[in-house]
């Protein structure tokens, strides 16, 4: 026990030097929408979608698409962070529809490295009908986005089309 | 270094084992009269660790029957953490844990009370936390200052699972270093996870690895 005795005296002195350098985890919250086939409720990938938030603008002031004609089975949106609703307009080909999401902002402390993030609890959910979408609010917590396996660990929204 | 610790923290789990191996002859442990506080030096360290964070904890434990301690653990954990730009956070709780240990070790030498044991606990935490000055960064849309967590009285509730060692190093004086499991069983109910739990660790976590290392001393009466 003596040997136990100066090995634990040894391990209080490397207790202090391990220290939080980094942010290790995701800062990035975003609503995840995820594409459903209406005729076999099974997921699927839509061709050609393009998303585009309504106001959002990039650093050049132009504004700024999410995707652009892009074959999607997830789409990571964000919900802005200093309103209580945002809109986003999904095309397809020549159709467009507007999706109108209502939501309560919940700020949360992830750590020092991390900083804050806004999580989200959708509330509402408002659409007009040119695409035919049937819309569920599957899981209405919006919080980090994750990844198992390079695959979006979550799901906030269904899109039946 | 943590790759290191956990080689050390290895070595010392199987440092009894070794030792046992050197000699057949086996005593009960000695019938410890009185009761054992003890000061858990690792959250005196806090400060040191990880800036913005103090606390304490203290422990008292006391010899019931045959190979059976009782233990009563408690502790305070302030946390105060500032980025001028992007948040104000603070936090601020006491917790307290309840439990039995059994210990695993006959000793080699007659009137020991070295251990090594197992054990379990029953925790709980009340605790405050609130952010002000916050500012939530955004990668699509503007970021948003001014923002905050309003204030909230929170309680959570664990389950430890516990293995360690105790060694007596002076007369009554002992050193020891404990694992834990932690298993969350009452989530504090916020609409903001808070940072740290008190006692128990990470908030967003329903299972948390826990070390404590104490210092204590065996009161007689």
């Amino acid at each position: 026990m003596k040997i136990l005795s100066h090995a634990l005296k040894v391990l209080l002195v490397l207790m202090v030097c391990s220290c939080e350098e980094f942010c290790e985890e995701s800062t990035r919250t975003a609503m995840v929408i995820k594409f459903y086939s209406a005729e076999t409720n099974l997921e699927t990938t839509l061709a050609g979608v393009s998303i585009r938030g309504v106001g959002a603008v990039n650093a050049k002031g132009a504004d700024s698409t999410l995707y652009r004609n892009a074959s999607l089975q997830t789409a990571l949106c964000p919900l802005n962070p200093g309103a209580d609703t945002t809109a986003y307009l999904i095309s397809i080909g020549e159709e467009t529809d507007t999706l109108t999401f209502f939501y309560k902002t919940n700020p949360a402390f992830i750590s020092s490295e991390c900083g804050c993030v806004a999580f989200a609890e959708i509330t509402d959910i408002k659409q007009t009908t040119n695409l035919n979408f049937r819309i569920v609010n599957f899981n209405p917590s919006v919080g980090q986005v994750s990844y198992r396996n390079n695959v979006v660990n979550a799901e906030n929204i269904r899109i039946y089309h | 270094m943590r790759k290191i610790s956990g080689f050390i923290i290895s070595a010392l789990l199987l440092l009894p084992v070794w030792c046992s191996a050197q000699d057949t002859t086996r005593y009960p442990i000695n019938d410890m009269k009185g009761v054992r506080v003890g000061i858990d030096l690792s959250k005196l360290a806090l400060p040191v660790i990880y800036s913005g964070r103090k606390g304490f904890e203290v422990s008292v434990d006391a010899h019931i029957k045959k190979n059976f301690f009782a233990i009563a653990e408690g502790g305070w954990l302030n946390v105060d953490l500032k980025n001028d730009t992007a948040f104000h956070y603070k936090s601020n709780g006491y917790y307290g844990k309840f439990g039995i240990d059994y210990n695993l070790l006959k000793s080699r030498r007659p009137y020991s009370n070295d251990l090594l044991y197992a054990g379990v606990r029953y925790g709980m935490s009340f605790f405050s936390h609130e952010a002000d000055d916050i500012t939530i960064p955004s990668q699509y849309w503007p970021a948003v200052p001014g923002q905050s967590i309003p204030g909230a009285d929170l309680t959570a509730h664990w389950i430890e699972l516990v293995m360690g060692v105790k060694a007596e190093v002076l007369k009554n004086f002992y050193l020891g270093v404990s694992f834990r499991g932690k298993f969350l069983i009452a989530k504090p109910k916020d609409t903001s996870n808070p940072y740290q739990i008190p006692g128990f660790g990470k908030g967003t976590s329903n299972f948390v690895i826990g070390m404590n290392y104490y210092v204590s001393y065996n009161i007689h009466f």
